[in-house]
């Protein structure tokens, strides 16, 4: 049908075979690929730092309004740096139910 | 047969489409494939295997190609995220994309290393699409860790699930926290990537510099292939007039660049081999910065075939150079096989390199006198044969029909050829010799306003296009 020379059937033949060893090697790869597990227990992973951050990343949390966000900024830069989480009870409008949402998203260093 | 590959490749293309409709399990394929294989080679050697054979082999390995591409590894990060939804997981990768400004969001694929969830942090892969918010000036091959909700592309629309899974991305993050690691380790594909880049990104610059805003924007789509400031009244124009395969880039384009180098190189009177051995490397560049899409390797693959063959003084077969390139792009890539762009741009390249000669033949036009008639008819016949080609895929996807295409092309063509060619000197001039730079940008700033008008003088004649 093809007309095809020795040489050039072996040329097919041997990108066929890299074909199929190739695509066995990534399959197992793919398919056995283990999960590695590490511990880290980072206080820090998906969190703030509370006297670095800016107004930009609390607007993007979406969960804090754009008032508070300020009034949290404004506390930190013009009385003190917050100590501690709990210094976060000292912004005006943050109470105990709304301080055990926002210690979700913060740390301090 | 003179093109052996005219008729493998159709049978690989085949074997890669019809394992994507009936979806069967890859070991379902593989191991049929691996005894065919071994009863292949037992007999080749004693020149007993059938074509037949060889032909089921190449179709399977096709399904094989597809079915691996599909199989999403088990530490890939979406595995991860499918395990919780509505939760907020923590990403730690690299930026593996250049950053694009959407709708006041940063987009860019995030190459992933580590997933912390419940105190924990695992080992995984793959690439993910992130979403984030506000103008962040991020980099390419910046380490980032981000925190936001996962989504599972399986809950989008068929179209975009199939154009990112075709990419190797499964799932995609809107952020809500970033960290940057201003840290770059170093790694030679990332830095190449880079400066990559940071070239293409010079070079749009150094074009805004010298021509208006809308000029600008139209060589930018031309010589880079970067349409982001396009005005999308021009695109859309130009897709009525079947001449939006221009404000892309294209074949066409790699075959510009690559005759500019090839002529300089002449000019310098540099020796065959020396020709071949600098045009590949520039070639291979240019298809990098304008960003790897399908007809550019199409065409990268075409002309380093052809300049192989004239390098070794060897007859070129057109047919032959394009299957080597469709099966160089689909043996990394089997779904680029249903991307619009690989779809026009064989069909289109194939068709001219079937039709043309026939229709000049029909034509006789060889035996015509007039040196302009023969112009404009070879230039008719070229337009019409990659009309033909296309129009039905044309038809399906943008559900227009352009009677005009094969006339708007004739004269918009040899314009874009010239904005081409006018684009690449700019640059050049800019960098070299900035202060007379500003001589080049007026023919250049011309062109595109006369192929802006011509363009529209097209669009408006009656009947001129037909929606579906």
């Amino acid at each position: 049908m093809f007309n095809l020379t020795f040489d050039e059937r072996r040329v097919i033949l041997f990108l066929l075979f890299l074909i199929l060893l190739s695509c066995g090697i990534s399959f197992l790869v793919k398919v056995y690929s283990p999960a590695q597990k590490i511990i880290l227990n980072d206080k820090r992973l998906g969190r703030l730092d509370i006297n670095r951050t800016t107004i930009k990343d609390l607007r993007r949390l979406n969960t804090i309004p754009d008032k508070l966000a300020l009034k949290i900024i404004e506390y930190r830069d013009s009385v003190t740096r917050f100590n501690a989480l709990e210094d976060l009870k000292n912004v005006k409008g943050v109470g105990e139910v709304r301080y055990q949402k926002l210690k979700e998203y913060f740390y301090v260093e | 047969m003179k093109n052996p590959l005219l008729f493998l490749t159709p049978v690989f293309c085949s074997g890669i489409f019809i394992f994507k409709e009936i979806n069967l399990p890859f070991s379902l394929i593989y191991f049929p494939a691996v005894i065919l294989f071994i009863a292949i080679y037992i007999f080749s050697g004693k020149h007993l295997v059938p074509d037949i054979l060889l032909c089921v082999s190449v179709f399977l390995s096709g399904g094989i190609l597809l079915s691996n591409s599909r199989i999403i590894p088990a530490n890939d990060i979406s595995r991860y995220f499918n395990r919780g939804q509505n939760e907020d997981f923590a990403v730690k990768g690299l930026v593996d994309s250049f950053p694009e400004y959407k709708g006041g969001n940063v987009v860019l694929t995030l190459k992933t290393k580590e997933v912390y969830l419940g105190g924990l942090a695992y080992k995984c892969r793959g690439r993910l699409l992130v979403y984030i918010e506000g103008n962040e000036e991020l980099r390419y091959g910046q380490e980032l860790t981000l925190w936001g909700r996962p989504y599972f592309i399986h809950n989008y629309k068929s179209n975009f699930k199939e154009y990112l899974s075709g990419r190797g991305v499964y799932s995609l993050m809107k952020v809500r926290i970033l960290k940057e690691s201003r840290s770059f380790k170093f790694n030679p594909e990332a830095c190449l990537k880079s400066f990559i880049f940071r070239m293409k990104d010079k070079l749009n610059s150094l074009i805004s510099k010298n021509l208006s805003s809308v000029s600008a924007s139209v060589l930018k789509a031309m010589i880079l292939g970067d349409k982001k400031s396009l005005p999308p009244l021009i695109n859309t124009s130009m897709i009525y007039s079947g001449t939006v395969h221009i404000l892309v880039v294209s074949g066409f384009n790699v075959g510009i660049v690559a005759f500019v180098i090839a002529l300089v190189l002449k000019v310098m009177r540099l020796k065959r081999s020396a020709r071949f051995a600098v045009i590949c490397p520039l070639i291979l560049f240019y298809s990098a910065l304008t960003g790897l899409s399908s007809p550019v390797v199409r065409a990268s693959v075409m002309v380093i075939v052809f300049m192989y063959a004239y390098f070794v003084r060897r007859e070129v077969n057109i047919y032959n150079s394009l299957c080597v390139s469709a099966l160089f792009i689909l043996g990394f890539n089997p779904n680029e096989l249903f991307n619009l762009g690989f779809q026009l741009s064989f069909a289109s390249v194939f068709s001219m390199a079937y039709l043309y000669p026939k229709i000049r033949l029909f034509f006789c036009v060889d035996r015509m006198n007039s040196r302009f008639l023969r112009y404009i008819l070879d230039n008719l016949f070229v337009s019409f044969s990659a009309w033909v080609g296309t129009f039905g895929l044309i038809a399906c996807n943008f559900r227009i029909i352009s009677f005009v295409a094969v006339f708007a092309n004739i004269a918009i063509v040899p314009l874009a050829a010239f904005i081409t060619l006018s684009g690449v000197v700019l640059v050049f001039m800019t960098v070299f010799l900035p202060g007379i730079a500003h001589l080049f940008a007026v023919p250049c700033e011309a062109a595109v306003t006369i192929l802006i008008r011509l363009n529209d003088f097209f669009v408006s004649l009656p009947w001129a296009y037909y929606r579906i």
